[in-house]
């Protein structure tokens, strides 16, 4: 594992100053409105718009704050009022996509920007005793298997974006991506992977969760909605699920930030990481792209090399 | 009514994107099996090429069914899984040469992201033989007779391609 991902120990006072600074934006009418997460069920945050100073009082900030907000943004691309919004690393790349994808005006934003050394999955905090996830998340030490998968890779601590910071950077350090799951899936026969893949699409109930929390999935109107053209079809065959995961993990090829929201909002706790990841390996491996979950201002796909692997040669 | 690509949506079956490819008739002892094979082949040379192989009456297997295309980059890889899906039991994609698109880079896009679709169908379980792009000039009807040719036998060779169950 490249990465071992640690709970800040200063996260109280980022809340606290977390808090201040997006009441400050809001009484001082920079922002209409602030997005961050406030306390939801079991503990574990849910995104949260304060429109008043007030209202950001009830703005959390702690080890479980993992969903990320930049999608929200698209519900407010109406008007021209400011937005303020909270956003760690890889939250700050979820924006990126965003603001790359040209999805929301820059202007129209005040970003506050974390430091972020790990996150914990909600879900697997969700399921210790009681008495075990009070310690884990009052003073650890925690179980690196209790981190958030993205945290494992991440080596971007410090926002890509942002216009305030609540504390000091943290040191980086860069590594190449791993892949494992695609190495493991690439390792079995082709009939038993197919096989493998058809029991996947089998479970999904098609509740499109893994689509409406992606930041890549931001197009105006999605494919998968339309009539006519009829891309998907409405019935679950095995092959119209197929297509399902196939149009949603091409499309967000080369542009997928691989912070893993699909997988982790799942209604059925599928490993869509495994479809997402085997594009991210290839780009890196046909097209030399080394780091391709970062958002580029020329995404992958949209620019060619003359000399790219000829398809001739590949059959 | 024989159903067509391009029949119109309003008499689809609810519930269905497009309709499947029409396999020649099978079950009859004389015939040997024959695969179906897409084609998507770009206006301007492709089409030209394989047009140009039937003017100089050159002989080759009937084999694909022919999808006009503007440009190798109007390809979007859906058609390609789809085609699959509807009982196609191999695709091939066929362009200018790279450099010679008529809109000048079409096909170095359409490169990259065939390249990954590749890769991908292979993932998803599709042998890679099954799906070809080839680069022909409107001059080389010799060369789609032969890549024509060359896939047939491949294709055949393999077999039926594996059903991806559709209900359709
Ligand atoms: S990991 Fe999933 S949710 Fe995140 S950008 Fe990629 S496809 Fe979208
Ligand atoms: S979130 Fe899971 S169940 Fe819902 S559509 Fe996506 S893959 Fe299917
Ligand atoms: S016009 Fe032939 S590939 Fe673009």
């Amino acid at each position: 594992m490249p990465n071992n991902p640690t709970l800040d120990k200063n996260m109280t006072e980022t809340e606290t100053a977390l808090r201040r600074e997006a009441a400050r934006l809001l009484s001082q009418g920079e922002v209409a409105v602030f997005l961050g997460h406030e306390e939801g069920w079991d503990g574990v945050p849910v995104p949260f718009a304060a429109s008043t100073a007030a209202e950001a009082g009830r703005l959390v900030w702690n080890p479980l704050s993992a969903p990320h907000l930049a999608k929200y943004l698209l519900d407010r691309l109406e008007g021209d009022e400011k937005v303020g919004i909270v956003v760690n690393g890889c939250g700050s790349l979820a924006l990126d996509r965003i603001l790359k994808d040209r999805r929301f005006p820059r202007e129209r934003l005040h970003v506050v920007g974390i430091p972020c050394s790990g996150m914990l999955d909600p879900a697997r905090v969700a399921a210790l005793s009681d008495e075990e996830r009070e310690r884990v998340l009052k003073d650890g030490p925690v179980d690196p298997g209790l981190f958030l998968d993205r945290c494992s890779w991440c080596d971007v601590p410090n926002p890509v974006v942002s216009d305030t910071l609540l504390s000091e950077p943290l040191p980086v350090v860069r590594h190449r991506p791993e892949y494992p799951r695609v190495a493991e899936l690439e390792a079995m026969d082709r009939e038993e992977r197919a096989e493998y893949l058809r029991g996947l699409y089998e479970r999904c109930i098609r509740c499109f969760a893994c689509r409406n929390v992606c930041p890549a999935c931001n197009c105006r109107e999605c494919c998968l909605d339309q009539w006519e053209p009829l891309w998907l079809g409405r019935a679950t065959s095995p092959a119209e699920q197929q297509m399902f995961h196939f149009i949603r993990a091409f499309d967000v090829a080369g542009r997928c930030i691989r912070c893993g929201e699909c997988e982790r909002v799942c209604s059925v706790g599928l490993p869509l990481m495994e479809l997402n990841d085997k594009f991210l390996k290839d780009i890196t491996e046909l097209f030399g792209v080394e780091r391709p979950h970062i958002p580029a201002d020329v995404e992958p796909l949209g620019c060619f090399e003359p000399g790219d692997p000829d398809l001739e040669d590949h059959g | 009514m024989a159903e067509s690509a391009a029949t119109p949506a309003e008499s689809r079956p609810p519930g269905t994107a497009g309709t499947a490819v029409e396999k020649p008739p099978a079950g009859e002892e004389t015939r040997e099996w024959e695969p179906v094979i897409v084609g998507f082949l770009c206006n301007w040379c492709s089409y030209a090429g394989a047009d140009s192989a039937g003017t100089a009456r050159m002989v080759h297997p009937t084999n694909v069914r022919i999808v006009r295309v503007p440009c190798s980059g109007r390809v979007n890889p859906r058609f390609v899984l789809r085609a699959f899906q509807r009982g196609a039991d191999g695709v091939l994609i066929s362009g200018c040469h790279p450099g010679d698109c008529h809109y000048s880079t079409g096909n170095f896009y359409a490169r990259r992201r065939l390249l990954l679709l590749k890769g991908y169908l292979e993932y998803l379980g599709i042998d890679p033989r099954r799906f070809r792009t080839h680069w022909v000039s409107a001059s080389e009807g010799q060369k789609w007779a032969e890549v024509v040719r060359s896939m047939c036998e491949e294709v055949k060779a393999l077999g039926p391609a594996p059903s991806l169950g559709n209900l359709v």
